[in-house]
């Protein structure tokens, strides 16, 4: 009780001396809930990244079984991550996993409507080592191939394995 | 327990681990052989040549940190006490492990990042549920202490000599080691085990609290790298991770003053700021950054505004600066982006120019508030560099003057 009236106090002369800036009085706070917290590195260098393709290795972060796809792919495990997820510093509306016998098969990122293609096609391009195959509409980087498609609603991005 | 803790994140097969322990304690005793299966060796508790044993010390994570100063985690998160815990971790001194601790509860890490606007609904559904698993978990780790130290009830002390850091806790001798326990209502559980009473008897780290006044700035001093390119770099403080906690302003806080010589750790800097039911609001970080500067025996400075030249005189004399700035995904992306490319190409990479169009997507008014640790500079390239609560994969990332000081909106500059 002693700290917080303390506490309290400190902050009350703190406002007074200080009001007039919203921000000031902004607690570093904000920066959670997102895949980076969790995990230690962003989602698509996550993805990238030769080990997360390797037999058993462990999906970082958070993630669900997402029983509707599930049921579509006999022998597929889809899972969702159940972090916020921020992809290409654009917040995607969902990302899944596909796994065979605790493998990952490709992860697909989904951006809503109120993202803009250009902006997710350029954002990629910033990020990735090589170079657009526009005829494709795929980028290699590290580990893996991007390939970006315009769907109903928005537009994927699926992570597959490296194709040569 | 919360997946997204630190603590879990260190992932490797259960039957590797199994085999690796096993075979390793058969070189320890009787006691230990039985203790496979992520049962952490209830000997360490007790018998300090034990930290000095490569078959103990090699299960903590990560192999080799670039800092002197690391903590390192115990794979996933052992039974203590009859506690499943949050995790393990040790804490290194270049090869020495000098601290084991145990976070048996902990507030933030318990509830995971909760947003101002979850925070009622957060405390009003969980606050019976966490309460009863805090007296159910306290009353097992009272049990274990007094049974490590032969029936012992513990001393009361109060550590801290400012009423935000001020904590009562009870030291117990278990063996040759000194255990800390630290009983927070609604907060934290936790127990560190020291090789040294007098480091279990206050924050201070004793290396640091026996230096003379003249030793201390030479200490500093020679912390600081001066790179070929002009690069100014403090390699030195340790990366202390957040999790997925809405601790990223004691975890940059933590991160700085262990390197500056304070023992304290991120979930008791959250716990003597209150961060309760995972949300900050309410919370008293400000203070708590005011009480470690004084805490320390350093002079911490709070500034509305970051100055370049207050930043390198700082850096200069070897000491980290901590900022807490607006953030947006956009820049972070960037940033991200750049450290990458910086890494792999050198010198010919440079951030876009501080210009209008550059500075219409820095982040505003309403944006994310987040703490970062600005760990060097370069002068030359106008850039900073600043190293994240999140992984070493973020240490020492690099984004240019102008946007650290249009974006920061506090400074905590330290000094001697």
């Amino acid at each position: 009780m002693r700290k917080v009236i303390i506490a309290g106090v400190a902050s009350l002369i703190t406002v007074l001396a200080i009001s007039g800036t919203s921000s000031l009085q902004a607690l570093p706070n904000s920066v959670g809930g997102l895949f980076i917290n969790p995990a230690g590195m962003r989602f698509e260098e996550f993805g990238a990244r030769k080990l997360t393709w390797e037999p058993n290795a462990k999906l970082l972060a958070d993630w669900e079984l997402w029983t509707a796809d599930n049921a579509r792919q006999p022998n597929v495990e889809v899972l969702k991550l159940k972090q916020k997820a921020i992809v290409f510093g654009l917040e995607a509306s969902e990302v899944t996993v596909h796994r065979k016998d605790n493998q990952v098969l490709k992860f697909n990122v989904f951006f809503g409507p109120g993202t803009e293609v250009e902006k997710i096609e350029k954002n990629i391009g910033l990020w990735a080592d090589g170079k657009w195959d526009q005829v494709a509409n795929t980028i290699n980087h590290g580990a893996v191939t991007l390939k970006l498609s315009q769907v109903k609603g928005g537009t994927h991005v699926e992570f597959l394995p490296k194709q040569s | 327990m919360n997946a997204g803790h630190p603590i879990a994140a260190w992932g490797k097969q259960a039957a590797t681990r199994c085999l690796l322990f096993a075979f390793g304690c058969l070189s320890i005793s009787g006691v230990l052989r039985a203790q496979i299966q992520f049962q952490f060796p209830d000997e360490a508790f007790k018998d300090s040549s034990l930290w000095d044993r490569a078959v103990l010390l090699d299960e903590f994570r990560p192999e080799n940190a670039p800092t002197r100063i690391a903590l390192k985690y115990w794979d996933e998160s052992p039974v203590v006490f009859g506690v499943k815990s949050h995790g393990i971790f040790g804490r290194f001194k270049g090869e020495s492990m000098t601290s084991i601790t145990v976070l048996f509860l902990d507030s933030g890490t318990h509830f995971g990042y909760v947003p101002h606007r979850n925070a009622a609904v957060t405390e009003r559904d969980h606050r019976q549920r966490f309460r009863e698993l805090f007296t159910k978990n306290s009353a097992s780790i009272e049990a274990g202490l007094k049974r490590l130290s032969n029936g012992g009830e513990g001393e009361e002390i109060t550590i801290g000599k400012t009423p935000m850091m001020e904590q009562k806790v009870r030291v117990f001798k278990t063996g040759d080691l000194y255990a800390r326990y630290h009983k927070i209502e609604e907060q934290l559980l936790k127990v560190t085990w020291f090789r040294s009473e007098q480091a279990a008897r206050g924050w201070a780290d004793p290396g640091f609290s026996n230096l003379k006044p003249e030793s201390i700035a030479a200490h500093f001093a020679s912390k600081i790298e001066r790179r070929g390119n002009g690069d100014v770099v403090l390699n030195d403080v340790p990366l202390l991770p957040q999790g997925d906690r809405a601790y990223c302003g004691v975890s940059a806080l933590s991160m700085a003053m262990q390197y500056l010589g304070m023992l304290a750790e991120t979930e008791d800097y959250a716990a003597a700021a209150g961060i309760r039911y995972g949300s900050t609001k309410g919370s008293f970080i400000r203070e708590v950054y005011d009480a470690a500067g004084q805490e320390s025996g350093f002079q911490m400075e709070r500034s509305r505004q970051l100055d370049a030249k207050r930043l390198q005189e700082s850096l200069n004399a070897g000491i980290p600066v901590v900022v807490w700035r607006r953030w947006n995904q956009q820049r972070d992306f960037l940033h991200s982006v750049f450290a990458r490319k910086y890494r792999k190409n050198g010198e010919e990479e440079v951030l876009p120019p501080a210009d209008v169009e550059d500075r219409a997507n820095w982040p505003g008014e309403g944006a994310f508030n987040h703490a970062s640790v600005i760990t060097g500079y370069n002068e030359k390239r106008g850039e900073v560099i600043f190293t994240e609560s999140w992984s070493e994969a973020v240490r020492n990332r690099r984004m240019r003057i102008e946007e650290m000081v249009g974006t920061t909106y506090y400074a905590f500059y330290f000094s001697l």
